[in-house]
């Protein structure tokens, strides 16, 4: 359970908006709250460098000055952020993996009102472009979610609203 | 209509009502605002005195030298100002609860209800309508929910299991279930309360603002409020997000869907103001 305080564990919760990266194994990256907006989060289980962003909107193009200052509103601003902040602190670009979680939909909603399935599109999209793959996800339903990544193990969960029980994003990761 | 009149008369724990809001809604509507009589209607309730002074003076709302008292506090914030101060701390007496029915934890009802009052305000400022009365729409427009928690608390299993199995929007299967919804009780609640007719249809309509007659912008704003704070992550509870937005919504207020993307920003940037409401107890 990465939800649970562990001995020698730290939980740091990245807001909606946030972008962290971080080099201690000893992290557990977490954020909550996420509903038609999506957490990206990318590790480097060889070097235990990790990084997560929560997400509001897909694209910064029209909000460019708030994407200057927080990058993580965005997806796409989101994207390049993370994984240039990830490179720069030392992780291989080779080795990342890649979990995303959210994008919930409302019903019947098309075009502009359709918020969670414009996020998890883009991420794909942008994703795509990049030649990235996700190791695992969680996207879409109509449920708000927790995201939670070990950076000693690589591994991500998700819990969803008013359950308790944690859904694996993958399964650990052996490391030497 | 008469089963929810028969339902919340067998609810044992009826929340206390906000006498306050509509009293203050009439007097900010004169042309002469009496600073004497809004500093009056406030201090009656010491608690909410303490609360709305502790907000005026936060490091959102507070100027350099802090007031000492309502009067200083009305003469320096504003009448509009101090309202939703006023509607803030009422609203989080009976708002703030965990709903456990609708699987919502401490706080939850509140922030969501908080942050849909503030998006609506937004917006509503923007239109050139009322922004006051918006914000009130906004903030009780889930008020039904804390009376059917009680029921949902043990049906709730059921009720999400047919929206999944039959991607029916959460309100609906409350519709079929209980043979009413939250919307309706809640703006039964605000009539029991004395509330103007106004603020009663924007509540009871809030899914459905087109339904809401001659109040139809109003249940609007409450709409789009409601769908502005899903957008920002602060919705709630279990398939939180089985529900249709309408884009009758826009239609009546004139707006473009894609406006949407740019008030979840704006909202956004308030949420400081959000975060400061939430922490002053009522």
């Amino acid at each position: 359970m990465l939800s649970t305080s562990r001995a020698g564990y730290e939980q740091r919760i990245i807001p909606i908006s946030g972008l962290l990266v971080c080099d201690n194994p000893k992290v557990i990256l977490a954020s909550h709250s996420i509903g038609m907006g999506v957490v990206l989060a990318a590790c480097d289980p060889v070097a235990r460098i990790g990084g997560l962003f929560h997400a509001l909107l897909p694209e910064a193009q029209a909000h460019l000055s708030r994407a200057k200052e927080k990058p993580g509103l965005f997806v796409d601003a989101g994207l390049a952020a993370l994984e240039f902040t990830l490179l720069a602190s030392g992780a291989v670009s080779s080795r990342l993996l890649y979990f995303a979680a959210g994008g919930a939909q409302v019903m019947g909603a098309g075009g502009h009102l359709n918020i969670g399935l414009r996020n998890t599109d883009t991420l794909q999209q942008q994703l795509a472009t990049r030649g990235l793959q996700l190791a695992g996800a969680h996207l879409g339903g109509h449920t708000c979610r927790s995201f939670y990544l070990a950076l000693e193990t690589g591994q991500a969960s998700v819990a969803l609203s008013g359950q308790l029980k944690e859904i694996p994003l993958c399964p650990p990761l052996t490391t030497t | 209509m008469s089963s929810i009149d028969d339902y919340l008369s067998r609810v044992k724990n009826l929340p206390p009502a906000p006498r306050i809001l509509p009293e203050m809604l009439q007097l900010l509507r004169r042309p002469d605002v009496d600073a004497d009589k809004v500093v009056n209607l406030i201090k009656f309730d010491p608690s909410l005195t303490a609360s709305v002074l502790q907000l005026a003076n936060s490091a959102f709302f507070g100027a350099a030298r802090p007031a000492e008292d309502l009067g200083e506090a009305v003469t320096r914030l504003g009448f509009q100002q101090v309202y939703i101060l006023v509607a803030a701390v009422s609203g989080a007496r009976n708002l703030a609860p965990a709903q456990k029915g609708y699987g919502m934890a401490s706080g939850d009802l509140w922030r969501h209800s908080a942050t849909s009052a503030v998006a609506a305000n937004i917006i509503a400022k923007d239109l050139g309508d009322d922004p006051e009365l918006v914000f009130t729409a906004a903030l009780l427009h889930d008020i039904g929910k804390i009376i059917l928690s009680e029921t949902l608390e043990t049906t709730y299993s059921i009720i999400l299991q047919e929206s999944a199995l039959n991607r029916y929007p959460l309100l609906e299967v409350e519709r079929r279930i209980l043979n009413f919804d939250h919307a309706q009780v809640g703006g039964r609640l605000l009539a029991k309360w004395n509330f103007p007719a106004s603020l009663v249809a924007a509540v009871t309509h809030h899914h459905a603002p087109d339904q809401a007659g001659e109040h139809n912008r109003l249940a609007a704003y409450a709409h789009l409020g409601n769908l502005v704070a899903y957008a920002l992550g602060q919705g709630y509870g279990n398939a939180a997000y089985a529900l249709e937005p309408s884009p009758a919504a826009f239609r009546i207020l004139g707006l473009a869907e894609e406006s949407l993307s740019d008030y979840m920003m704006r909202t956004f940037d308030q949420m400081g103001v959000i975060e400061a409401l939430f922490r002053v107890k009522g």
